[in-house]
Order: C-alpha cells, then sequence, then structure tokens
C-alpha cells in the first residue's frame, strides 16, 4: 500500500510537467500556404477552422485567414501567435499549398524537414502547388459559406480517389521521393479564377436587389468554388520543374495504373458521315502491367502495358457499334499510346520521374550499393520507355461505371 | 519466503514472453543500425528469435538434468553459492538493458512526437512508477496483465497495418538482398541479444510455471509467436516505407497511421494506438525486471524478492534516464557495442553449466 | 492417439502441479522485508475451556442475576419451579427474544406437570420437553449466549447440565421484495434480518442432501451468529478451510453487518474493488451455493455473501439468465459496454480536449469551443465539478426514499443540468459525456462494484487531466495490475480469463444454461472428479 501511495505521489508531483492546454485555447490550422514575401523570404497564410457558432451570424464563411511575412515558418508563428488570443494548433493541417515561386525554389525542403515533427504536423497532409499565389487559392477555396471547411478539404480528396484523375500526394511520399530518388513527386496544381461569381456572391447580390449575373461574361464559369484543381506540378526532387494540365493529369495516373475513371473529349476520326465530330470516350483500367529489365548492353528498359476499358459516352447514331469498336481499338489505342509518349517527354523534360520508373529500376537492383552506382537520375535524361496499349471496347460497362 | 512468484499458466507464460520479443523486436530497434544497409528485418528479426531459443533450451535442458525448476537453484547447484551470483550477474545487467530499450524509444517518441515541449522525466514519471509497480506485484500478475493486453496490442497493431494497406508497394522492399549475406547474417546475430535474455527469464521463473519442462515448452511457443509477428510487422513496415527513409524513423509503425490522406477519425488513432503499444512495453519491462531480481534474489539466497525490483528499478530508471537524456547517438553506440559482445553475458549461465551437465550425464 | 493430439500433449501441454490457484495467505516461510503478512486470528478460545455449571440452582441465580445487572434490568426472566413438584429448577429466558407462551405451553407446563422421580436432564428432554428443537448443554456460557438468542434454559437443581430448547418468538420483518436488485423477470423474494427465515429461503430452492449449513460464532463480541452455506463434495475443501480460517481471525466489539464481516475476511481490505458479492437474492445466493461457492449469512443482516467471486460474477445479474440467450446476451453487452464507457469515456475525452485535439474532427473541435465559450472554469475543473456533482445527485437520490429520491434524481439531472450549461458554469459536451458516463455506470449490477468503477473514473479523469493518453495508461495499468494480482480467497479476480482456466462457456456474452455445472476458477470437487477422468 505504501508503494502505491509514492508511486500515486511521485505521479502527482512529478506529471504536472505534461502542461495541458484546453482545446479552446488553440486555432486549429486547417491549410497552411506558402509564398514569396516582399521585404521577407515568405509569406505565410494559415487559414483557421472558425467555431461553429461564429459561422451561423458572419456569412463569411467557415475560415479564418491569418497571413504575414517571414522568414521561417516558425517565424511567422510567432508573430501571427502575438497578435491572437489564442496558439496555433497544426495537428489538423491537411493541405500545404506552396505558391508557384517558393515552389520552384524549392521551399517544399525547408518547411517539411525543420517544421513537421516540431509543429506535430501531420506527414499525411497533402501538397498542392498554386499556379500564382498560394493566398489566393485558400481564400478561393474558403470563400463560400460553408460551415466546415476540413469538409472541402476532404471534398477534394475523395474526389481524387473516386476518379484518380488529380494527383494527390501526401508529405510522407515526398520525403520518400526525395531520399530515395527513385521517383519524384508529383503534386496538384491548384489554379485559381478572380473573377468567378461564388454562390456567396450571388446570394449577396439576389438580396441587395441587383443581378449576380450582370457582370459575368459569357463563355465563364459561374458558381461553385474559385480556387481548383488544374492539373498536376512536377518536382525533381524538392523543386518543382514543371506542370502539366488536367488532360495531361489523367494519362499520366493513367501510365501509374492509379486511373479510377475519367471521360476522354475527342475527335472522331474513325470516317463516315461522323468523321470530325467531337466524341466522349468513358475509360476506365482494365490492367496495368509493367515489364523491366536490362538489355544486353546495359540500358535500362521498361515496358508499360495498359488495358483500358472503353466505350463511346454519347451514342452517335451515324456511328455503328462496329465503327465505334474498330475506331476505339485501332485510332483510340494509338491516340493513347501517343498521349502517354507525350506526357512522359514532359516530365522527361521538366526532370520529374513522375512516372516511377525509378521504382521499376531499383526492383532489379540486389543491394543497396547496386543501386547507388546506378545513379538513376543521371540516366533518367536518356530513358525512353515503351507503351502499349490494348483497349477493351466495353461500353455498356463504362455506362454503369459512369453512373 | 516471499518471491511473489505464483503459478501461471501456459497462456500466461506465453503472453507475457511473446509479447516481450515483439516489443524488443519491433519497438526497440535502432533504426539507423537496423535499416542501414536495406530492409531485412523482416526476416532477420524473426530469425533471431529462433536462434535465440537454442541456448535457452540448451539452459533447459541442463536445468532438466540438474532437477531444477529454476535457472538460480539450477546455478546454485551447479556452481556453488559464490560463483552463481557472479555469473547470474551479466544477465540481470541484460535483462535490465532488454526492459529500458523499448521504454527509451517510447519516451523519445512520445517527447518528439506526441507531446509538445514536455520534458523526459515528466514523461518517465508516467512510466517508471508504473512499470515498479508492476514487476513488484510479482509474475502472477505480469503475466495476467500480459494475457488481457496481448489480444489489445495484436488488435492495435493490425489496424494501424491494415490502415496503412492502400499504401503497400512492394517496390520498397527492394533491393531483395538488402546488405547482402554478412551483413544480413551479422545483423541477425546481433539482434539476439536482445532475445536471449526475455527467453532465458522463462527458466529464471521455471518454478511459477511448474517447472524447466514449461519453461522451455513456452519459451519454444513464444518464440514461434513473436517471430510469426515481428515478421507480419516488419513486413508492413518495409512495404509502406523503403529503407533510407526508415533508417530516419525512430518508430516507423507509429508513424504508418499518418501515410492516408483522409482524416476521419478511424485513421487518427495513431496516438491511442501508441499508448496501447506502451502498455505492452511497460508490461515487458516489468517481466524483465522482475526476472531479473528473481535471478538476483535466488542466486544470492535472498528469502525476498522485493528489495531486488526496488535496486533493480533504479538501475532501470538510470538507463532510461540515460538513454534520453544523452544525445541519442551515444545510445545507439551503447547499443551496437552490447550486441556484439552482449550476448556472451547471456550465455554465460549455460556455459558455466556445462561441466554439472555433463557429469549428470555420466552418471 | 493422434498427431494432432501427440503435438497438442507435446509442445502444448503444460506438466500440471496442483491445478487450484494459491491461497495468498498459505505462503509459508520467513516474512518479507518490507510489510507484513497478514495477520491469522486467534479461533474463539471460549468454546475450548467449558464454563461449569453450578449445581446449586441459588447459587445460579445469583450468578445470573450479577451477570445480568437484574436490579437495573429486567429483560432476563428467571422463574423458579418445581419439576414434578418436587426437584427445584430455574427457567431463563430473554424477555421479547423468547415466546413466552411457548414456554409456558411446552416446556413449564409439561415439567411441572410430571410424573416421576428422574430429573437427567437427557431423560427429561426424552420424556417431557415438548419442543423438538431442544438440546443439553453443559457449558453455561453457551447456554447464556443462547438464552441470548432467544432460546430458554432449564437449570435443574444437582444437575451440572441444562435444557435448551428453541423458543424464538421476537418480532421481525417479513419476507419481502428485494429492495436493491430488482428484476422484471425471475424471484421477487429478498432476505430478511432473520437468520432462520434466510436459510429456509436457500433451503427452498435447494432441496439438496449436500446442502451443508453450518452456523457459527460470528466472532463479534455480541455473540450474533452467522451461518456458512456450502455443497458438500462440490465445494472445494480447501476454500471451505480457508472460509473457516478467516472467520476464525473476526475479533470486532460488535458485528451488525455483513459488510463487517466482509472487511475483516476479504484478501485486500483497503482495496476499491469489492471481493465478494452482496446479495440480498436468495435465488441469487443459491445458485452461487449450486456452483461451488460458499454463502455467509450474518443474523440480523438481510445480505449475504457469496465467495469466492471474480470481475465477472460481479458483473452478472439475476436477470441474465432468467432470459432467453438472445435477450440475455444483447444486455449482458450493453452492461460491459456500458462500464467501459463509464469508466473511460469523461478521461478519454480530458485527455483528447487538453492534449491531442489533433485527433478530435474539426466538427467536433469547433462544436465543443463554440459550448465553452462563455464557460468560466478550466476543462479539467468543469469535468470534476460535474462528476462531483453528478455523485452528490446520485447519493442523495439514494438516501431519501422512494419517489423524492427518484425527483432528485430528475430535478438534479435535468433541471440542473440545463441550468448549469444556461448559466455558463458547464459546457453541454462536457454535460453529455458526464451523462453518458453516469448512466454507463449505473449499468453495472453490484452497487459496491458501481461505487469501485466511479473511483477508478475519478481516478482516471485526473490522470487523463495530468498526462493526458499517457496519464489514462498510467492509471489503467496500475488499476488492472492491481485487479490481476487481487486474489479473492484464493481464486483470481480476473479468472476465467487472465488467468485462463477450462471454462467453456462465453465471458462477456451469455453462454447456454446448459453445459459447465461449475465455475471452472472455483476448483470444486466435481471439476476435479471430472478432469481426472478426462485425464
Amino acid at each position: 500500500m505504501g508503494l502505491i501511495l509514492i508511486t500515486a505521489v511521485l505521479l502527482l508531483s512529478l506529471a504536472g510537467c505534461l502542461s495541458p492546454v484546453s482545446l479552446d485555447a488553440y486555432g486549429y490550422v486547417i491549410s497552411i500556404g506558402v509564398d514569396s514575401g516582399v521585404e521577407k523570404k515568405y509569406y505565410y497564410t494559415f487559414a483557421l477552422q472558425r467555431e461553429l457558432s461564429e459561422q451561423n451570424t458572419s456569412g463569411e464563411g467557415g475560415a479564418i485567414t491569418l497571413a504575414c511575412e517571414a522568414d521561417s515558418i516558425f517565424e511567422a508563428v510567432g508573430e501571427i501567435e502575438g497578435n491572437i488570443p489564442y496558439s496555433l494548433n497544426f495537428s489538423r493541417t491537411g493541405f500545404i499549398v506552396m505558391g508557384r515561386e517558393p515552389a520552384e525554389a524549392g521551399a517544399l525542403r525547408e518547411l517539411v524537414t525543420t517544421s513537421f515533427d516540431t509543429l506535430k504536423i501531420r506527414t499525411s497532409a497533402v501538397v498542392i502547388v498554386a499556379e500564382n499565389e498560394a493566398y489566393e487559392f485558400i481564400g478561393g477555396l474558403f470563400a463560400n459559406n460553408d460551415a466546415n471547411i476540413t469538409k472541402l478539404q476532404t471534398a477534394l480528396m475523395l474526389d481524387k480517389e473516386k476518379t484518380g484523375m488529380d494527383t494527390l500526394m501526401s508529405v510522407s511520399r515526398l520525403i520518400e521521393a526525395c531520399s530515395e530518388g527513385r521517383f519524384d513527386y508529383s503534386s496538384a496544381l491548384g489554379g485559381y479564377d478572380g473573377e468567378l461569381i461564388t454562390d456567396m456572391e450571388q446570394k449577396k447580390a439576389e438580396s441587395e436587389g441587383g443581378d449576380p449575373l450582370e457582370d459575368a461574361q459569357k463563355g465563364d464559369r459561374v458558381g461553385g468554388l474559385k480556387s481548383f484543381v488544374n492539373g498536376a506540378a512536377l518536382f525533381s526532387g524538392w523543386r518543382m520543374t514543371g506542370t502539366l494540365t488536367r488532360e495531361e493529369t489523367l494519362w499520366l495516373n493513367v501510365s501509374l495504373g492509379e486511373l479510377r475513371t475519367a471521360v476522354v473529349d475527342l475527335v472522331y476520326t474513325g470516317g463516315g458521315e461522323a468523321e470530325g465530330t467531337a466524341i466522349s470516350v468513358g475509360i476506365s483500367p482494365g490492367g496495368h502491367k509493367r515489364t523491366a529489365c536490362f538489355t544486353p548492353d546495359g540500358a535500362f528498359r521498361v515496358i508499360v502495358d495498359v488495358t483500358l476499358k472503353a466505350g463511346v459516352r454519347q451514342k452517335d447514331e451515324r456511328i455503328s457499334s462496329e465503327e465505334a469498336d474498330a475506331w476505339l481499338k485501332g485510332s483510340f489505342r494509338s491516340y493513347c499510346e501517343e498521349r502517354l509518349k507525350a506526357v512522359f517527354l514532359i516530365c522527361r523534360g521538366a526532370s520529374s520521374d513522375a512516372m516511377r520508373f525509378g521504382t521499376e529500376a531499383s526492383k532489379l537492383m540486389k543491394t543497396p550499393a547496386e543501386w547507388e552506382a546506378f545513379a538513376w537520375k543521371d540516366r533518367y535524361p536518356a530513358f525512353e520507355p515503351e507503351f502499349i496499349v490494348t483497349v477493351l471496347n466495353v461500353e455498356k460497362y463504362i455506362e454503369e461505371d459512369m453512373q | 519466503m516471499r518471491m511473489n512468484e505464483g503459478r501461471i499458466g501456459w497462456a500466461e507464460g506465453i503472453s507475457v514472453s511473446a509479447l516481450t520479443l515483439f516489443s524488443c523486436g519491433v519497438f526497440a530497434l535502432d533504426p539507423s543500425f537496423a535499416y542501414e544497409n536495406g530492409n531485412l528485418t523482416y526476416l532477420s528479426i524473426p530469425l533471431s528469435m529462433l536462434v535465440s531459443l537454442l541456448p535457452v533450451l540448451f539452459i533447459v535442458g541442463s536445468m532438466k538434468k540438474t532437477g531444477s525448476r529454476d535457472l538460480a537453484s539450477h546455478m546454485r547447484k551447479t556452481m556453488g553459492g559464490v560463483l552463481a551470483p557472479a555469473a547470474a550477474l551479466p544477465l540481470v545487467a541484460a535483462l535490465v538493458y532488454c526492459a529500458a530499450r523499448p521504454l527509451i524509444n517510447f519516451t523519445e517518441v512520445l517527447h518528439r512526437l506526441v507531446y509538445d515541449g514536455v520534458s523526459y522525466p515528466a514523461i518517465l514519471s508516467f512510466v517508471i512508477p508504473v512499470t515498479v509497480f508492476i514487476a513488484w506485484k510479482g509474475f502472477e500478475s505480469i503475466g495476467r496483465l500480459a494475457v488481457i493486453f496481448t489480444g489489445f496490442i495484436a488488435l492495435s497493431v493490425a489496424a494501424a497495418a491494415i490502415s496503412a494497406a492502400p499504401s503497400f508497394e512492394t517496390y520498397r522492399l527492394y533491393p531483395l538482398y538488402s546488405g547482402g549475406t554478412g551483413s544480413f547474417v551479422s545483423f541477425t546475430a546481433s539482434e539476439t541479444l536482445m532475445f536471449i535474455p526475455p527467453l532465458a527469464a522463462l527458466t529464471v521463473c521455471g518454478s511459477g510455471l511448474n517447472g524447466a519442462e514449461n519453461a522451455g515448452k513456452t519459451a519454444a511457443v513464444s518464440a514461434a509467436a513473436a517471430a510469426f509477428a515481428a515478421c507480419a510487422v516488419q513486413l508492413a513496415i518495409g512495404l509502406v516505407y523503403p529503407y533510407r527513409v526508415l533508417s530516419g524513423l525512430l518508430m516507423p509503425l507509429y508513424r504508418i497511421n499518418f501515410l492516408s490522406l483522409a482524416q476521419s477519425y478511424a485513421l487518427r488513432l495513431d496516438k491511442l494506438f501508441i499508448m496501447v503499444w506502451l502498455n505492452g512495453a511497460v508490461i515487458s519491462a516489468a517481466y524483465c525486471i522482475y526476472a531479473a531480481s528473481r535471478l538476483f534474489a535466488g542466486t544470492f539466497a535472498m528469502r525476498d524478492v522485493t528489495p531486488a525490483v526496488a535496486a533493480l528499478s533504479a538501475a532501470l530508471l538510470f538507463t532510461v534516464m540515460f538513454g534520453v537524456l544523452r544525445d541519442f547517438a551515444s545510445v545507439s553506440r551503447v547499443d551496437s557495442a552490447v550486441k556484439k559482445y552482449g550476448w556472451l553475458a547471456a550465455a554465460a549461465p549455460a556455459v558455466l553449466a556445462i561441466p554439472r551437465f555433463r557429469r549428470r550425464e555420466k552418471e | 492417439m493422434t498427431f494432432s493430439d501427440r503435438i497438442k500433449g507435446g509442445i502444448f501441454a503444460f506438466d500440471k502441479g496442483d491445478d487450484r490457484f494459491e491461497l495468498n495467505e498459505t505462503e509459508s516461510g520467513e516474512p518479507p522485508v518490507f510489510g507484513k503478512r497478514r495477520p491469522v486470528g486467534a479461533a474463539d478460545t471460549r468454546a475450548d475451556i467449558p464454563e461449569r455449571i453450578p449445581r446449586s440452582i441459588e447459587k445460579l441465580q445469583k450468578e445470573l442475576e450479577r451477570r445480568f445487572s437484574s436490579d437495573v434490568d429486567h429483560d432476563l426472566i428467571m422463574r423458579r419451579f418445581l419439576i414434578a413438584g418436587r426437584t427445584p429448577a430455574l427457567v431463563v429466558f430473554m424477555n421479547g427474544m423468547a415466546d413466552d407462551a411457548k414456554v409456558n405451553e411446552f416446556l413449564l407446563r409439561p415439567l411441572i406437570r410430571l410424573e416421576g422421580t428422574d430429573t437427567d436432564p437427557k431423560a427429561l428432554l426424552n420424556g417431557a420437553v415438548e419442543i423438538a428443537e431442544s438440546a443439553t448443554e453443559r457449558d453455561l456460557s453457551l447456554a447464556l449466549d443462547s438464552v441470548l438468542g432467544g432460546m430458554t434454559a432449564v437449570f435443574i437443581e444437582g444437575q451440572r447440565e441444562c435444557i435448551l430448547s428453541e423458543t424464538r418468538g421476537f418480532e421481525k420483518r417479513a419476507v419481502e421484495k428485494a429492495e436493491n436488485e430488482q428484476v422484471v423477470r425471475g424471484p421477487k423474494e429478498g432476505f430478511t434480518e432473520s437468520l432462520r427465515t434466510n436459510i429456509t429461503l436457500i433451503r427452498r430452492i435447494l432441496c439438496v442432501p449436500d446442502l451443508v449449513v453450518r452456523q457459527r460464532a460470528s466472532g463479534g463480541r455480541n455473540n450474533v451468529k452467522l451461518a456458512v452455506i456450502w455443497r458438500r463434495g462440490v465445494t472445494d475443501e480447501r476454500l471451505l478451510a480457508e472460509v473457516e480460517r478467516r472467520l476464525d481471525g473476526v475479533d470486532l466489539a460488535a458485528v451488525t453487518s455483513s459488510g463487517m464481516l466482509e472487511q475483516m475476511t476479504e484478501d485486500c481490505p483497503l482495496s476499491p474493488i469489492p471481493q465478494m458479492l452482496s446479495t440480498e437474492r436468495p435465488d441469487r445466493a443459491a445458485l452461487h451455493v449450486m456452483r461451488g461457492r460458499v454463502c455467509i449469512i450474518l443474523d440480523g443482516c438481510p445480505q449475504a455473501l457469496i465467495l469466492p467471486v471474480t470481475f465477472f460474477t460481479l458483473m452478472d445479474s439475476p436477470e441474465d439468465i432468467y432470459m432467453r440467450r438472445p435477450l440475455g446476451t444483447v444486455l449482458r453487452v450493453v452492461r460491459f459496454t456500458g462500464a467501459v464507457v463509464s469508466v473511460l469515456l469523461p478521461g478519454y475525452f480530458l485527455a483528447l480536449a487538453l492534449y491531442h485535439q489533433g485527433v478530435l474532427s474539426t466538427e467536433v473541435l469547433s462544436t465543443v469551443i463554440a459550448s465553452r465559450r462563455m464557460v468560466f472554469e478550466p476543462i479539467g475543473v468543469e469535468m470534476l465539478i460535474l462528476l462531483l456533482i453528478f455523485q452528490m445527485i446520485r447519493e442523495a437520490g439514494q438516501r431519501v426514499p422512494g419517489s423524492i429520491g427518484q425527483a432528485i434524481g430528475i430535478i438534479g439531472g435535468l433541471v440542473m443540468g440545463q441550468a448549469a450549461v444556461t448559466a455558463n458554469l458547464a459546457s453541454s459536451v462536457v454535460l453529455i459525456i458526464v451523462a453518458a458516463s453516469g448512466l454507463g455506470n449505473f449499468c453495472v449490477p453490484d452497487y459496491p462494484t458501481q461505487i469501485a468503477a466511479s473511483y477508478l473514473r475519478l481516478a482516471i479523469v485526473i490522470a487523463a487531466w495530468l498526462g493526458g493518453l499517457l496519464g489514462i495508461v498510467a492509471a489503467a495499468l496500475l488499476a488492472v495490475a492491481h485487479a490481476a494480482g487481487l486474489k479473492s480467497f484464493g481464486v483470481p479476480f480476473l479468472a476465467p480469463f487472465a488467468p485462463r482456466t477450462f471454462r467453456t462457456k462465453p465471458l462477456v456474452l451469455r453462454g447456454p444454461l446448459s453445459g459447465q455445472a461449475a465455475d471452472d476458477e472455483l476448483n470444486t470437487a466435481y471439476d476435479r472428479r471430472i478432469r481426472r477422468r478426462e485425464q
């Protein structure tokens, strides 16, 4: 019993050192934005989830945005915490949004290697490179009157999971890519449409008796979020070295076997009356295989064998089933191979192994020393993969899939 | 006599031993050493567990010849009252080291990744008293605690691994041969130190297991179970982190939960999981400390095990404090030195028992 | 023997020693360095030195008058009379304890009207006394103890023996509904304060010849009796010996409740965990006796003690087996979940709120922050205050009789909770957590276990406040380690889960009614016979 008492006293006397902080003494940073600064190195933006009771009355959306210039994230946190009545907590941070300039300068390295463990940011956070400013992108993402901005972020990720069209990758993968050198990281590329009239702005204009769409130019997108995913950013190591459009990102994902379902819009070239008309083809994965080997002359060779299930989405009476089948298995297949090759060339041009051929090379190595001697990064500029696409015409299947 | 030994059955014996082996094989690894030349831990660690079984079975065989129910009485019978304590001391030290090693890693992870700005002593003020309390309660309580928590630990480890399953990629296991045969053999041999003492502890607590025969059977079954579990976990770790990344991660199993992009509650249970695993480390540490104390008390012919528990708990506290307060690299150096030569210490009682063993055979 | 049997027998089978659990207190040898071995009480020595009955009635009467302070206290009735009109005798009984009519009609009248000359007590017992439960006694102290218990003693001039007759006739409560262990389905009656009635209630359920009821002194100097009830040939003899040994060690000024006996005989009196089951239901006591446990009933106390018990016995409700199996299973799952929620939920929430906020979703964080905006006290203090208030409401509800008690619960729970939130004394989220935890606590069927669970909850809340999840781990490990080391009369408290036994029925889910007749952890003689046969 004496021992129990001693234990209890010891526990109580020493345990106060664990310094608890009540959950309401924190502001929860949902997204971190990093832009180039004017006077200092960076311009940091922190988006915080606003407490629910405030959201109902303010009408300004669910986020609080705090921003300042600083040379490091720690300085920014200190600067901001000095001006708010609570501390910043990064345990719920899900997005790291990099402005294009700092991303190209390799600022991610500094952010990830120095601050993640210290600030307790989870490496499951996703990196997005904003086409222009991270500040704008974050503002555009949270500008609608959504009570729960975390759900917005989650929705983006779920969309990726569902379609496989975007390239959202966690910081864990970034660290892996940079420390191993077997592949290069690719992140989502964030676009921003400053002219867009959001749902909230429409409601506001309506309530003031105006026409919300008066200023909208014909052909512009109206409603939704000002920020959106607009392709992929290619990295070489820690630096961003290039971009892909959304359509190119689709083919990047096809080459990786990560596509779930997508629609490709192109012109029908199968001849007949329908020649030259726009056509949409639904595609989904039917198989993905990579065969890697060394040729007798020591060159590294990879054959990417992709099987796609494809089907014409909108039925054109002028195209018979046989014609569509022949076109899909002929012209469309060639088109796919060309696109894959083209996207590879863009990646290679950016010195980015976003298609992760290095992982195939590493599988051929027996020891770490052998892998390091292989010097994949040096060989990559001369590397040429071979893409073989097989198309299975499964029209009904695709339609069901798309539904 | 108060040896706090009681009697435990097969479920408790296997649980406590397997839990200790698992803690040492998964949570006590020095990442820079284990993953230095690639990742083959999913083979080398289970193998070293099975290799560690051999000297222990040898001790059991020797004990059966002398008719001893526990290692302390066996050593006193074979070596006498003067040599036995001296021969037991290295194993006592190895057991304290095995108790401390997982706790050092856990304290480090809690300090770095779980709590914000919390000192090591503050964390240890929660961990060490509980360990001492459990060791003080004795073998029966330790065995029962192990039975209770083994299920929870297995479930949480499985849940963590399953949550990371979408991120499994086989290319991360390559290069498959890691550092080659030499590196594999030397790592396997050096890791055996971590596993000989916990297995030998079963012979120390042989009376509690109803004799040396049972201690041997428990050691065999628990080594097989722990080897299987360690293999599965190390394989899961290897499938989500390549060796270069692993060599910089203190407790990769903890970070396995950081891979999912989704933010749901179920995928953010890493802190809960590490606390469940900490239970295992604490029970293992208590077991090692109890076994060390039992051996100490037995060979020194003490009538009560608790003074030895108190003394060795102080040694445990010192070792863990040293481990966490000093530069972590220095601990790694101590680690590798002990791993190189420490197995000699663990094998000492068995080697010293050989003459008696032979004499009995002639009879 | 098949190959698999050989594998099982060779690798997995353990050499078995004595398969019974070791009793804590039977460890032998030198005492430990730290602490002391539990003192073993001396047996009741009064019975060893019998006090002789004076041959002279005159002398005896004077002695009794002195002992019972008859100058001021007139409760002891002493009436002198002549047996068969010749031999002087003294009838002694306690006013109010014995039934006057019985004494007059079946004892005094036959003795006075006796025809014959033999005044030997044994002869009188055979020829005159008309009360069935009568005996002779040579020890004056024991005879007087019996008189104090309501029996009547007849002392005869020139005899060293007296006649003791059962004439108890004091007022007692009728058998009523069990108040604290109510069930929807199943017997309703509860124990009363009368030992005899209570034994009868059990005997009525257990109509088996191997049922043994041994009445003995409770160990209190107030001479209250108790009954030890068990089944010969089923209950472990070593357990019985241990029960007797511990009861021998009871030496108190007065024993008035089974709770006092419990504290004096349990393995770890300072533990908050009950190590015996206290029940006021005869059916529950009878079922446990039937399974090989021992039941102790104290005269004057309407609760029986059942021993040994395990955690799972304490979590059993009599209703579990009265309901059909699927319903019983659901009941039990809900109960165990409630218990876990009760103990862990407030601490877990506090740990997350103070240390590991990232585990909570943004939605929960926002809701809690909004609800706590105007609450002035820290969340830990808030949690403790609400737990304390909940405990107070519960205590108040229990002390106040019947419907007023229920009203207090409703007023306390609803009105005060709502008022506290409105007045910003508490946040709604914390209030909900405390209420859920309180409800979970009520799911625990045994009252002392409920109290133990609420203490543990408090400890875990404090630990969580101090150390977050690490604090909870430390507190929970300490608690489980304590429980794992605890024994109830030699049976490990967490058996048959830890240690594992040969129990075939599920623990949390309700098993079939048929199957194992006795709980394996009790090492009943019946079980050992079966196991030996199997081996």
